[in-house]
């Protein structure tokens, strides 16, 4: 695979806050990376330096072999073939759904296209309403479809669901990636939802306090995480009292067993149980631990248990 | 530093535009603070030797009397239409913002009239009650502080009625569930709170107080304004006007770094209340109490004010209204829509390059220029005096000294702020990421603006040109000292028949003043109030 986006110790300051730490990563033709990580960890900020909203402060951001950003010149962004579906998804709320599709295109451009979009998009019936006349599902889809209109090398999209209701974010999510697989357009995701990563791409990166912490297959990730924020990302990990006050040993709610009794070396009270759709979620405290274990049926409170993890599933990671 | 470092990483021309007319707008307030270097004159000496002293402790005491009437009668007023309801409530509650439209000179002119041996108070006191009749001598300190109080309590008043029924209305729910007094909840909670709002609006009305030079010549009050005219106009030294000039802008970064370190304090996080707080219902003597304080605030400020100048009109119309009075309808509209249309095209090239580059330098600059509405205007006429006739000595002849062209640019100085507000607001609120979403679309900057951005900030835009126009209109100091010979607009007018004692005849022109003025409050009300609906 050749490398079509690559990145060389970015960096990027607001003042005193340090929103890019030195990030470097490479993005190769045809391919998608999620990048993962909580509000304030710097996720959207990379992404804007390389839309070229933001200049970095430090590093370079080359396209194609072209160089795009460096400390002293940038390339403006309307000259970066570099597409983007914003969080507010940005519309122009002054044009049509037509409109807005066909925004990007160079004048003289084949009409087909806008329709072919539209048709592709789902979208057919709808040209000549206004933004504000759609919904939240089919704005996100007009987004896509505009952004996809500039033929870009590459789309960023920047918490695209973050702002749906809950209700329709699974149906879409999946209509986004299908159409976003139909295009073969090279991606970037920017979530903090595991979910959303894990469905838009199998590479992930991690962000956290501006540094990119560790990248790699979805799997490698979840088996061996860099540090105990990685590993949190997958869910909830209970958490082992270590020596090392820099390590963690922890595992996870599906790798253990509760069994009644009031002897062991994980021995405590159930505090409470919640069904959880396909099993119930038990949360048990003990002397110097507090664990949420899966069962199959609902715990009584009170009852006093002992948790024993699987044998070979606890790991040790940076805390 | 390389060229490119200061025009920015990219979009040079754009860079290049805005930081060109942010230096030129600048320079005024730059040439001021560099020809402060140069040594003393001797009118400077002897204007220290005599009057310094009198002047800045004249505009000290009036500052702080004027924020004192403004600060009662602002944060009471806010108060009382914010938490009661009573008969008369709605009405007062928007007519109590429209006070604004009555620049400070034409107030003091007007109460002073009112109140004179021969006004209006002076004969229905005769008439009704016989004798001597009503007689209140309002020609000193403190008098000119109420009547200036009069004109500016709405820029406390205003912010003030928004933060009681907006950011503060849920800790008044608290302090109510506790079973709290009015007067407890006021005291304790509402003004301790309210201090952030409170001193926004005292700043705004202490900058009204520097600039005005009409009310305080007309009372024969000598301040640090009528000691620079009269050290420019009278002595003919520019030295000792630049002089008090600083002294002058001294005493606005002392209140511009107050109202800045109000802000920066902890604690006083905005929380909006999603709904509106219920006013509690008043009746009998405690109604007639409150609507009689807002009737009495309102008669003072805007009905004899607008009476006396009503009959003034009507007592004066054929004499000023003929063709000196259209060209100089012609000549206050003309310059007002020129500065306008120039300050907004100056705003929205700033704003957008802002957005567009991210640059310290241009936001540096842009900050200096943006600094115009907080330096008085008779400080701005100085600078610009000085800019212009360093540049006729450059070409060798009197090109722009008193020229249009010199008061157009001194307006553009004062007012860019007050344009900027108002297109920076509706560029974060309206255009959000709508700019960035056309350019990654491969749309070039100037295609973005026109298409996307502009429509997008129309509106705002709209309202900056609507306040520029307003202000250009009511602007006296800086007219007065920039103005070509037997240049004549609305506010130099009124100012030139106060001065010569034809009051009636300064009626009309006035009125047209006021009525400008209350097209952007007009507006400003629906928009509050709009606010308050839908919240």
């Amino acid at each position: 695979m050749n490398t079509l986006l690559k990145l060389e110790s970015v960096s990027k300051n607001y003042g005193k806050t340090v929103a890019v730490d030195s990030v470097s990563f490479v993005l190769n033709h045809g391919e998608n990376i999620a990048l993962l990580g909580e509000s304030g960890s710097g996720k959207s900020s990379l992404l804007r330096l390389i839309a070229g909203f933001n200049s970095p402060d430090k590093g370079e951001i080359w396209l194609d072999g072209a160089v795009l950003a460096t400390k002293s010149e940038q390339t403006p962004p309307h000259l970066r073939r570099i597409g983007m579906v914003f969080q507010d998804h940005a519309l122009f709320p002054h044009l049509t759904v037509k409109d807005n599709i066909g925004f990007g295109l160079e004048k003289g451009s084949s009409p087909s296209k806008v329709k072919e979009l539209i048709a592709m998009t789902n979208l057919v019936g709808l040209e000549s309403r206004y933004p504000k006349e759609l919904s939240g599902g089919q704005q996100q889809r007009v987004a896509i479809a505009r952004a996809l209109a500039a033929n870009p090398a590459i789309l960023l999209l920047d918490e695209p669901f973050s702002s749906l209701d809950p209700s329709i974010k699974n149906q879409v999510r999946d209509e986004t990636f299908s159409l976003l697989r139909k295009a073969k357009t090279p991606s970037i995701l920017v979530t903090h939802d595991i979910e959303d990563a894990l469905a838009f791409a199998e590479n992930l990166m991690v962000l956290q306090n501006g540094k990119l912490i560790q990248s790699g297959k979805s799997k490698d990730l979840y088996h061996n995480p860099y540090n105990a924020y990685v590993a949190s990302l997958f869910g909830v990990i209970n958490r082992i009292p270590q020596d090392d006050p820099l390590k963690i040993e922890f595992f996870r709610p599906n790798q253990a067993k509760v069994v009644p009794g009031d002897s062991g070396k994980w021995c405590g009270i159930v505090e409470k149980s919640i069904f959880h759709g396909r099993n119930y979620l038990s949360y048990i405290r003990g002397e110097g631990f507090n664990f949420v274990v899966e069962t199959d049926e609902s715990m009584q409170i009170g009852q006093s248990v002992v948790v024993i993890p699987d044998s070979g599933t606890t790991k040790t990671t940076l805390l | 530093m390389s060229l490119k470092a200061i025009l920015g990483k990219s979009y040079h021309s754009w860079g290049f535009s805005a930081l060109s007319v942010s230096v030129l707008l600048s320079l005024p307030l730059l040439v001021v603070i560099a020809y402060l270097f140069q040594a003393p004159t001797d009118v400077w000496i002897h204007l220290k030797e005599t009057v310094l002293l009198q002047y800045v402790t004249n505009t000290v005491y009036l500052l702080v009397l004027t924020a004192l009437f403004a600060a009662v009668l602002g944060v009471g007023l806010a108060f009382i239409v914010s938490n009661y309801e009573f008969r008369f409530r709605k009405t007062a509650e928007w007519l109590l913002v429209v006070p604004l439209a009555i620049p400070t000179y034409l107030m003091a002119f007007t109460q002073a009239n009112i109140f004179s041996y021969t006004g209006i108070v002076k004969q229905a006191s005769v008439s009704i009650f016989g004798g001597n009749g009503f007689h209140l001598d309002l020609m000193h300190i403190p008098g000119l502080a109420l009547i200036l109080a009069l004109a500016l309590f709405p820029y406390i008043y205003l912010p003030l009625r928004v933060v009681f029924r907006g950011s503060l209305a849920h800790y008044v729910e608290v302090g109510r569930s506790m079973g709290k007094s009015e007067w407890t909840i006021f005291r304790r909670i509402l003004l301790p709170l309210s201090r952030p709002a409170l001193a926004g609006g005292l700043f705004l009305v202490c900058m009204e107080v520097l600039n005005d030079y009409g009310a305080v010549k007309y009372f024969g009050i000598n301040t640090l304004t009528t000691g620079i005219f009269s050290a420019w106009f009278s002595m003919g030294d520019i030295s000792s006007a630049i002089r008090l000039a600083a002294i002058l802008l001294c005493c606005v970064f002392v209140l511009m770094s107050a109202e800045r370190f109000q802000r920066r304090r902890k604690g006083f996080e905005e929380k909006s209340n999603s709904f509106p707080i219920e006013r509690r219902k008043v009746h009998g003597l405690k109604a007639f109490l409150l609507a009689s304080i807002c009737a009495l605030v309102l008669l003072l400020s805007l009905a004899l004010p607008l009476t006396q100048l009503i009959l003034d009109a009507f007592k004066t119309y054929q004499y000023t209204l003929n063709d000196e009075f259209l060209a100089m309808c012609g000549r206050s509209i003309g310059l007002a829509i020129v500065t306008s249309l120039l300050v907004v095209a100056m705003g929205v090239l700033i704003q957008y390059t802002k957005r567009l580059q991210n640059g310290k330098i241009l936001s540096f600059v842009a900050g200096i220029a943006n600094s115009g509405y907080a330096i008085p205007g008779a400080v701005i006429a100085v600078g610009v005096l000085l800019f212009t006739g360093s540049l006729d000595r450059m070409f060798g002849s009197l090109i722009f000294t008193g020229s249009v062209v010199a008061m157009v640019y001194a307006y553009s100085v004062r007012f860019l702020a007050v344009g900027k507000g108002s297109i920076e607001a509706a560029f974060n609120q309206s255009v959000k990421n709508a700019d960035w979403a056309s350019l990654s679309l491969g749309k070039g900057p100037w295609k973005t603006l026109k298409r996307i951005s502009f429509p997008l900030a129309a509106r705002g835009t709209i309202a900056a040109a609507i306040l520029v126009f307003v202000d250009v209109l009511k602007e006296l100091p800086l007219t007065l000292i920039l103005r070509p010979f037997n240049f004549y607009t609305f506010a130099t007018r009124t100012f030139e028949y106060a001065s010569d004692e034809m009051l009636a005849k300064a009626a009309i022109p006035a009125l047209c003043i006021i009525a400008a003025g209350t097209i952007p409050i007009v507006v400003l009300n629906k928009y509050l109030n709009g606010d308050e609906h839908t919240a």
